[in-house]
């Protein structure tokens, strides 16, 4: 595959999918995934941090721990991540919840941890500056707690929320517009 | 709804704005149990009758508080009347009020009727400043606020069914998804054909945001252009009033839709606890779990009552549904004939009424689920409290032959009658059970791999889900069934066997009198309690009676279940596996013994052996 022709968003979110998920080599190994609304609020983060230039977020019903919610999720993101597993370098797994509600969770491929080695030294700086820690700059781990999802320091322990719940509000103006309804008879 | 809130700075500054509405109109939907009598309860809480015009209405009265994870912000919905009929609809203005603003917020029109239809309509004038060519990037945020909001708003109109309702679906959330038609003038910059906007790239990732996932661009020539999501549709056309009552019923169908996808999600959840409850019954170990598995299924009853009750209101609603299309269908003219026959709405109404037939099969057959389940847990108390009665005569009368006769009771027990049903058709419902996951399991990689028909709409899994439960739920069905069969066979050959040898007397006397606390406490002193248990259904005591016959001595176990704060009595249990102590024999001296300790009146008295078809006491048998 010719990796020119990823973007260089593409580039780093496969970079942070390869921070957070590991295939296994052997029987004996254990998998490492990551679930889709830790990795949206990474993602958010990198919006937010600029470390994704072309990537946008836009509230979008979510269920987060058995509740469904409204979060800043990037469609771009999800886009791309649909493209990498079409190339073959992200692979996905649907798990019904307690809840009934399947989640999808992420993880690279043998394929795509080649091709992540290729990738430009500069894109690998910006997710390792994107999740190093406020206090400290040590490494950083996501844990989806019950407000949201938050990242935490693996030196320090210091922890900060990913506010992907919080939706903005756009100030507007509207009034209220009858329009014809058929009625249910009698 | 962020009108005087100026918006907060969101520290990226660097939203895109790809595609504007020309003008915009939203209209909002979803479908909520309502029905006749709630329409009417409706229509008096807002003094409609009266013609009051007016009226303030909260919705916050929370009977469940440790149950609401999301604090719901205290706010009232005002309601402006515009018109009603007492039976069938309303119409009205609303807004909401937070007491801590001053300000007077948005108004939306809202219709609701008698076949759980709730429309919320507006035309948006202005957006952060703008009159014209709004961002679908900003709307999206405005549509997030408006589904959050309008949730709150009509939530304040509804009885505690629905809300209980509502939220035996939902769960504690103030969003619930709905169905958003966004209609413009134009979709700018403008693209010939709707399906130009179809370019998996910057455009439809901003209509995705209004729609959920769009799935369909079509042009209905030669002015309009549709674009259809999972979650909405943007319908471009420069005569809006000409489409309304289609795209209004059509919003209609997709609300019920919505609403049955998350419904069926709530039933498969269901049957998952049930297979636990079913699951911890096999590996029982702590008198313990008996309680709370009886708790648990106890709720999964509450539940399944208002699942129940909902499956009969989506059937009622669907057939309203029909009623209103086959009423109106036939004046509609060409533009909106094509437009319903692209959108299908004949056939989305037909499948409608097949899934919820559906649905209430498998609603039913969870009731009938969660009824068995709780005989077994109730007979399986019994049976564990004989055996620890059976283990504490072993401590207190070693050797005698008491003991031996009790412990031969038990076991003749253990194989005779209930316990053996029970085991077997645990057994057989977990093995049925497990078998029918596997196939499940296999359609579920059938349906995400490659060559399969990869049903998928938007995260929930609908559709592969839904087959997958119907189909389930049949093989386990007639796995259970077939199991049970054979099991029944093979047990009633040792049953016959067991009985050919062993005799035991299992008699159960239905006192179900309400005597007082004081007088049973009497009535036990006497007694050698050797087993007490507390449980959510009451007190079990049990203890040893020797009864004297003729030269001979009848050994029973001897059961009271009674509440001890009211002092009724529900049952006493007495075994035994003496021939001589026969059903009327053990009921007399029974009887007799509660008559004598004034636990029971002699007119209560005959009232229980008639019901237990027995000739009145005192007489030589
Ligand atoms: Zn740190």
């Amino acid at each position: 595959m010719d990796i020119t022709e990823i973007s260089d968003d593409s580039k780093r979110l496969l970079i942070l999918i390869d921070h957070f998920s590991e295939p296994a080599h052997t029987r004996e190994e254990r998998e490492i995934w990551i679930k889709k609304i830790p990795l949206a609020a990474l993602i958010n983060r990198g919006v937010r941090k600029g470390t994704f230039k072309d990537y946008d977020t836009a509230p979008t019903l979510v269920d987060y721990k058995g509740t469904t919610r409204f979060a800043n999720i990037s469609k771009e993101g999800e886009d791309d991540v649909a493209d990498m597993r079409e190339m073959g370098l992200v692979e996905r797994l649907k798990l019904a919840t307690s809840h009934h509600i399947y989640v999808s969770a992420y993880r690279i491929t043998p394929a795509g941890k080649d091709t992540v080695d290729d990738f430009e030294k500069k894109h690998h700086a910006a997710i390792s500056n994107m999740l190093a820690c406020k206090a400290c700059g040590g490494e950083v781990d996501i844990e989806a707690r019950d407000d949201a999802p938050y990242l935490i320091c693996k030196e320090c322990g210091a922890d900060e929320k990913v506010d992907i719940f919080d939706i903005d509000e756009v100030p507007y103006v509207s009034r209220p517009n009858f329009t014809e309804i058929w009625l249910p008879l009698d | 709804m962020g009108v005087d809130i100026p918006a907060q700075p969101s520290g990226d500054g660097v939203h895109k704005h790809v595609l504007f509405f020309q003008d915009l109109k939203l209209s909002i939907s979803e479908w909520v149990p309502f029905g006749q009598n709630a329409i009417s309860t409706f229509n008096d809480s807002i003094d409609s009758m009266k013609g009051v015009k007016s009226s303030l209405l909260t919705g916050i009265v929370d009977e469940e508080p440790d149950s609401s994870k999301f604090e719901i912000m205290p706010m009232f919905t005002r309601v402006n009347l515009k018109d009603f009929d007492q039976y069938n609809w309303v119409k009205f203005k609303a807004s909401i009020e937070y007491p801590e603003e001053v300000d007077q917020i948005e108004e939306i029109a809202t219709h609701v009727d008698k076949a759980g239809f709730v429309n919320y309509n507006l035309t948006i004038e202005e957006v952060d400043g703008r009159t014209s060519k709004f961002s679908l990037d900003k709307t999206s945020y405005i549509l997030a606020d408006l589904i959050e909001d309008t949730s709150g708003m009509i939530e304040a109109l509804l009885t505690q069914f629905q809300r209980r309702s509502l939220r035996s679906v939902y769960g504690p959330t103030p969003f619930r998804p709905k169905f958003t038609v966004a209609t413009t003038s134009a979709l700018l910059p403008e693209q010939p054909q709707a399906e130009g906007y179809h370019d998996r790239e910057d455009q439809e990732n901003e209509i995705n945001q209004i729609v959920s996932v769009a799935y369909d661009f079509f042009d209905l020539p030669p002015t309009e252009k549709v674009i259809l999501g999972t979650h909405g549709i943007i319908f471009i056309t420069s005569r809006p009033e000409h489409f309304s009552e289609l795209l209004n019923f059509y919003s209609f169908v997709r609300s019920l839709q919505i609403f049955q996808s998350i419904f069926f999600a709530r039933l498969r959840q269901m049957w998952d606890m049930v297979k636990d409850v079913r699951k911890s019954i096999l590996h029982l170990k702590k008198e313990e779990d008996l309680v709370r598995m009886e708790q648990e299924l106890s709720e999964l009853s509450s539940n399944i009552v208002l699942i129940e009750e909902l499956s009969s209101m989506m059937a009622v609603s669907s057939s309203e549904m029909k009623r209103i299309w086959s009423a109106n269908s036939g004046s509609l003219d060409m533009d909106n004939k094509r437009l319903a026959d692209r959108f299908g709405i004949d056939r989305e109404i037909l499948i409608i009424g097949e899934k919820i037939k559906d649905m209430t099969g498998v609603a039913g057959g969870l009731v009938d689920e969660i009824g068995g389940l709780r005989d077994m847990v109730q007979t399986l108390a019994e049976k564990r409290m004989r055996e620890v009665s059976k283990l504490m005569a072993d401590n207190v009368q070693q050797g005698s032959e008491a003991q031996l006769a009790m412990a031969a009771n038990v076991k003749a027990s253990r194989y005779s009658g209930a316990a053996l049903k029970i085991l077997s058709a645990i057994s057989a419902g977990f093995l049925g059970m497990k078998i029918s996951d596997l196939v499940m399991k296999g359609l579920d990689e059938w349906n995400e791999s490659d060559g399969g028909p990869n049903w998928d709409l938007g995260d929930k899994g609908f559709y592969g889900g839904y087959i997958q439960v119907i189909v389930g739920f049949t093989l386990w069905i007639l796995m259970t069934i077939l199991f049970f069969h054979l099991i029944k066979v093979s047990s009633a050959k040792m049953k016959e066997e067991k009985l050919a040898k062993d005799y035991v007397l299992n008699l159960r006397i239905p006192i179900d009198v309400r005597s007082t606390p004081e007088r049973i406490k009497a009535y036990l002193a006497d007694k050698n309690v050797t087993y007490h248990n507390v449980e959510i259904t009451g007190h079990r005591v049990s203890w040893y009676h020797k009864q004297e016959k003729g030269d001979d001595k009848v050994f029973y176990t001897v059961t009271l279940c009674f509440d001890a704060k009211d002092g009724h009595l529900f049952y006493i249990h007495a075994n035994t596996e003496d021939k001589k102590g026969d059903a009327f024999f053990t009921t007399e001296w029974v009887q007799s013994e509660l008559l004598t300790s004034g636990l029971i009146t002699k007119a209560q008295d005959e009232h229980i052996r008639a019901r237990m078809g027995l000739p009145a006491g005192g007489g030589e048998w």
